[in-house]
């Protein structure tokens, strides 16, 4: 199976020539694959933006100087750590708020017995065949109350609908979806971006690696 | 004698980018990082005698690096580190550049809030493009534990970044 670990190691580089031209293969057959790698890749880029974007180089002088000439020696409290305390306690605050508020549901959102089987029992990355079309779980994670949702798109010929549905008391409820009527162009019934939006009001997403998804899978999405 | 100092010391400068660009992924605030580097380098050259020449340098320094901060959090009680300054992205379109630093803003939000542990091993292989054994190297961790922590770093940056993805398909209306 194409996990995470060796999409990232193809990524990396870090496989054999052979085992390269097998995984070749397998993510050509696969769409779900083929999303989750360039997932990667855009993220792999998007920090690496984000780092450039910064002068990485400034005080260099200063400090490529002190070590030049030997080193002073420093007082033992450090600044970074009462700055984290700071930050720890301003990031408090942030986290207590994010915690009174979870997905809401939308109106006239529902699930299929086949979606909820696939929500249920797919694992991430692979296709199923539901009423209409297709569905891939793209991931699973965890929001920072606890609870579990998965991200999934369903494929017909009429749309693409991208959507997340949580556990809640035993039960797979959407938590938002927008439909896609291009590729480039979305529109959905709430606000703009809504996905980002509910993983940001879940206080971000803790991905579950396939290890952790397939236990929960095993205990029927029972707390770990 | 005084010239393997010397050697050291100028060895040391020479990594002195990628041992900034590393303490800023782990410490998050441009203070922090570069209090963290200088404490990182204090420490180097006060033990420089303990240092094993048949280890590469940059290994030991991240190493060094690493167990400073994870001494630091410990210190505070596991407390999450500071939201990363977002720079200012050069751009002609000014909706671009809104663009741009939100997710700019995400992706380090996202990067920020893993665990130490995802967060080194991603900082040495994807900003420092040290290979697994590399990394495992620096860590002092097995190779299979840099490509389990790495996917599952790489899959939480990955849920706040626009693109292709899942989690961020969504674009307006022009």
């Amino acid at each position: 199976m194409l996990n995470d670990e060796v999409l990232g190691a193809y990524i990396d580089d870090e496989l054999g020539p052979d085992q390269r031209g097998e995984v070749e293969r397998l993510i050509g057959e696969s769409p779900g694959a083929q999303m989750r790698l360039e997932r990667m890749r855009v993220g792999d880029a998007a920090l690496r933006r984000a780092f450039a974007a910064e002068s990485v180089g400034a005080g260099s002088d200063n400090v490529a100087e002190l070590v030049r000439r030997g080193w002073p020696s420093r007082p033992a409290t450090r600044m970074f750590w009462a700055g984290s305390a700071i930050a720890a306690a301003c990031l408090l605050g942030v986290i207590g708020g994010r915690l009174t508020q979870s997905p809401q549901l939308g109106p006239g959102m529902h699930l299929s017995p086949d979606m909820i089987a696939a929500l249920e029992y797919a694992p991430s990355g692979e296709s199923v065949a539901v009423s209409g079309g297709e569905m891939e779980v793209a991931l699973s994670f965890s929001g920072e109350s606890g609870e579990v949702c998965r991200q999934y798109r369903t494929t017909s010929s009429q749309q693409r609908v991208d959507a997340i549905a949580c556990r809640d008391s035993g039960a797979w409820r959407i938590a938002v979806q927008a439909v896609a009527v291009e590729s480039q162009a979305y529109r959905t019934a709430a606000a703009s971006d809504p996905i980002a939006a509910t993983v940001e009001r879940m206080g971000g997403a803790s991905v579950l690696d396939a290890d952790e998804e397939q236990t929960l899978i095993a205990n029927r999405w029972r707390a770990r | 004698m005084a010239d393997r100092v010397s050697e050291f010391r100028e060895e040391l400068v020479g990594l002195l980018p990628r041992l900034r660009k590393f303490a800023r992924a782990l410490a998050g605030s441009r203070d922090g990082a570069e209090d963290l580097l200088q404490s990182a380098i204090e420490r180097a050259l006060t033990r420089s005698t303990a240092y094993d020449e048949t280890r590469r340098l940059d290994s030991w320094m991240f190493k060094i690096m690493q167990n400073l901060w994870i001494d630091s959090r410990r210190a505070i009680a596991q407390a999450p580190i500071q939201d990363m300054e977002t720079p200012d992205v050069q751009g002609e379109d000014g909706r671009e550049i809104v663009e741009s630093r939100e997710e700019l803003r995400l992706v380090r939000e996202a990067f920020a809030q893993l665990p130490d542990e995802q967060r080194a091993v991603m900082a040495l292989v994807v900003l420092d493009g040290a290979s697994y054994a590399e990394a495992a190297a620096a860590l002092d961790i097995p190779i299979g534990t840099v490509m389990s922590r790495l996917a599952r770093a790489r899959a939480s940056v990955a849920t706040r970044v626009r693109g292709p993805a899942l989690l961020a398909p969504l674009r307006k209306h022009n």
